[in-house]
């Protein structure tokens, strides 16, 4: 690695300035964005182990259990100003992650030279699936964080192979398994990755085979400790000891789609230039820096092994990911963390070969080249900005989004936390219309059906209009019904006793 | 998922006295028509009192509401021709001949600069939902207004406002004026705000999802030259979109 500058406020306070751009972005994105239904579920899990303190691992769903034991130990910072667990409280968890993975990144890419590791951190701290992602109640934040250390850390110790390395790639090869089962697809890319280096570079380890089994074992063994304490909910429930290791069945087959199937190019396809009703989206100067800098990492694998040990990284968890059916846009947020470091390489390579340049010609051709790239990515970077996390912030013409709640659904949740408590609100969905338990988890006369088999009109009904089909006339003789949108083509139909329709109505007129 | 019986069994008060229905009562000793009341007003007293003994011990029925099951990610649903239901369009009656007399007419609105697309494109003709066929306005409550340049009687209206997504407009209002201004002189043919959101009044025209057929509104032969139609964003999203509107009539 490059020695670094001995002018070190020239790296601190633009470092200083980007953490403060990712944390507002990353909560004015999480003020904007309604809770998606994998929040719901999520938050609504940790949420009970608060109350209860119970929790058992489920091997076929919802991931990990890391991050709903960090939200227990953080709940206190969660909390509204009544004392409530919130939306925005329950995306500082992830948050904070996010924040942490920008001060590692910076810290382990400083060492490839400070303008790579500050434009890795502008696109890191701003481009929009980060700060969507960034700032959302599931476990890919987490994995991310964990991800970046398992990466320094298992270079660091092919390099300087000792103990302390080795049990930092333990630790945190523990910390993403107990976070989310595609931990695995990480860590088969980097060890890939580390190999295939090595091999084109001729490094060997500087250890024997004796030392690096013991290493490993040791590695090992904080990975396993950490599979126990969390998967048996610190030994509760010792069956998830074992389930911690099924889940991998479960997931191998989950992988080939369930209803989440994509072409291969999918992930590529939400970077490439196009249109989403009359708004247009794309990554296109982002995807040129990237090729440029891949182009430029392996043009410079021998003197550069850890950048192109990163970029290899990238690649190939992005190559997995896309081979893999089941696909949705927080899935890339791993290897688009990667391919951040491999654009702002290509750009800052660019500008690198150019002022380094003898001969006139060729030195301006390539600043003036580094520079377009450079000022395109950040034009492109605004504009996406403005888009992805502020204008379109919910909406389903958002490419970065996935079956998100539509805005549609404050007006909802606004009419039903309105209702008196003693007011029964039954809710039939195939699907319980998450996010809605997780808002209206306080309700006691609230029920959840799956089909319309015993419906009996009540306070409030709410529901799923594809459950209507061929049965509209159970809404009965006209009163007060109103259709919500949940989620792209999911409507929820919602019906109210007159008493209460005419309570909304009185509210509307003093509006 | 079975349900639970909802709601509580009625309360048993206790049973109302029989009137008494005939004249003044003879003396008691010899009218056996008292000792049969007598026997039964016994018996009503008995069963009244066990029934109030009894509904004191009860106490009303508290159902156990299903939990709500963790589901994984929604599968997405795609709909790339969201056709009609089978809900049939009403029946608006029209004499031979009458066309389309919005086409082409000038098209004004509440908001003077639509994100994306013209105006002119509620009344070119064209229907159809993707890129470049619709108009799109700000959030909020917007208007679009067609002036048919002279007052004319009005049959009917057909109203696309997108169909490329299962979505249904909120509080659409359909008026009809002579007045460009819409203070004086207004019918309404359609309202759906069923909760007086935009002011006019609670609507008791249904909600519906927006399909390729569209919407079909009677105008009860109105007069009018200007065109009013209200909405205030969908339930997809904030914002107000046409496709098309076409007004029946002649001049």
């Amino acid at each position: 690695m490059e020695s670094t500058s001995s002018k070190s406020y020239l790296f601190w306070v633009p470092a200083i300035v980007l953490l403060g751009l990712a944390f507002w972005l990353r909560s004015e994105s999480s003020q904007l964005r309604l809770f998606h239904a994998d929040e719901g579920v999520q938050s609504y899990q940790a949420w009970r182990l608060i109350e209860t303190g119970e929790y058992r691992y489920d091997p076929s769903e919802h991931h990990g259990p890391l991050l709903y034991y960090l939200a227990k130990w953080m709940s206190p910072f969660l909390e509204d100003e009544a004392g409530q667990l919130s939306d925005d409280g329950m995306r500082r968890v992830p948050i904070l992650f996010s924040l942490a993975t920008l001060v590692l990144g910076l810290l382990a890419f400083r060492g490839e030279g400070m303008g790579l590791a500050l434009l890795w951190g502008l696109l890191f701290a701003a481009a929009p699936l980060n700060v969507i992602y960034g700032s959302y109640f599931v476990q890919e934040a987490l994995l991310v964080c964990f991800t970046v250390v398992f990466l320094v850390a298992v270079y660091r110790y092919w390099q300087r192979p000792c103990w302390k390395w080795a049990r930092v790639v333990g630790f945190s090869l523990g910390l993403m398994h107990v976070t989310k089962e595609t931990a695995v697809i990480h860590v088969m890319a980097i060890g890939l990755a580390c190999v295939l280096v090595a091999w084109i570079r001729r490094n060997k380890i500087s250890v024997g085979p004796l030392t690096l089994l013991k290493h490993a074992s040791v590695a090992i063994a904080f990975a396993l400790l950490l599979h126990c304490l969390f998967f048996s909910s610190f030994f509760r429930n010792p069956q998830g000891i074992w389930d911690g290791f099924a889940t991998f069945f479960h997931y191998a087959d989950r992988s080939q789609g369930q209803g989440h199937e994509k072409p291969m190019f999918y992930y590529l396809s939400l970077l490439l230039p196009q249109r989403l009703e009359g708004v247009r989206w794309g990554e296109l100067a982002f995807l040129v820096a990237v090729l440029v800098g891949i182009f430029r990492t392996f043009w410079r694998v021998k003197e550069k092994g850890f950048s192109a040990f990163v970029v290899l990284s990238g690649l190939l968890m992005f190559l997995v990911y896309s081979l893999i059916p089941y696909k949705n846009p927080w899935l890339l947020l791993g290897p688009y963390c990667l391919l951040c470091f491999a654009a702002a390489l290509g750009v800052v390579d660019l500008l690198r070969m150019g002022i380094t340049e003898a001969e006139p010609l060729r030195r301006w051709t390539l600043l003036a080249a580094g520079g377009g790239v450079l000022l395109l990515v950040g034009a492109e970077l605004r504009v996406n900005v403005d888009k992805a996390i502020f204008r379109y912030a919910s909406a389903t013409r958002n490419p970065y989004l996935y079956m998100h709640t539509t805005p549609r659904y404050a007006k909802l949740l606004e009419r039903l936390e309105s209702v008196p408590a003693g007011i029964d609100v039954s809710v039939y969905s195939s699907d319980a219309a998450w996010p809605l338990p997780w808002h209206l988890r306080e309700r006691e006369r609230i029920g959840y059906w799956t089909d319309l088999e015993t419906f009996e009109r009540g306070g409030i009904d709410l529901i799923d209009t594809r459950l209507l089909e061929g049965r509209e006339g159970l809404l009965g003789d006209g009163g007060f019904w109103e259709l919500h949108g949940l989620r792209p083509n999911t409507l929820l139909a919602l019906r109210a006793d007159d008493g209460i329709a005419a309570e909304w109505i009185k509210a509307n007129a003093k509006d | 998922m079975g349900r639970p019986l909802r709601g509580r069994p009625a309360a048993r008060g206790a049973a109302s006295p029989p009137v008494a229905r005939g004249a003044a009562d003879p003396p008691e000793t010899d009218n056996p028509n008292y000792r049969i009341m007598k026997k039964t007003l016994l018996t009503l007293a008995a069963v009244s009192a066990a029934s109030i003994l009894a509904a004191a011990d009860k106490a009303p029925i508290e159902l156990d509401y299903p939990a709500p099951f963790l589901s994984g990610t929604p599968v997405p649903i795609v709909l790339p021709n969201l056709e009609s239901p089978d809900a049939p369009q009403p029946t608006v009656l029209a004499p031979a001949g009458v066309s389309n007399i919005a086409f082409g007419k000038e098209v004004t609105s509440s908001d003077d600069f639509p994100i994306i697309g013209e105006l002119e494109l509620v009344t070119d003709g064209d229907k159809e939902s993707e890129e470049g066929y619709f108009v799109e306005l700000a959030q909020g409550p917007q208007w679009v207004q067609i002036d048919l340049e002279s007052t004319a009687t009005i049959y009917g209206l057909g109203l696309w406002h997108f169909h490329t997504q299962k979505r249904a407009y909120v509080d659409v209002v359909v008026q009809l004026s002579d007045d460009e201004s819409f203070e004086s002189g207004v019918t309404t043919v359609f309202n759906n705000d069923h909760d007086n959101s935009l002011g006019f009044g609670a609507g008791r025209d249904m909600a519906y999802v927006e399909t390729n057929k569209g919407k079909l509104i009677g105008a009860k032969e109105t007069k009018a030259r200007y065109v009013r139609l209200y909405s205030d964003g969908n339930t997809s999203n904030e914002m107000n979109h046409y496709v098309e509107v076409e007004v029946f009539g002649e001049y």
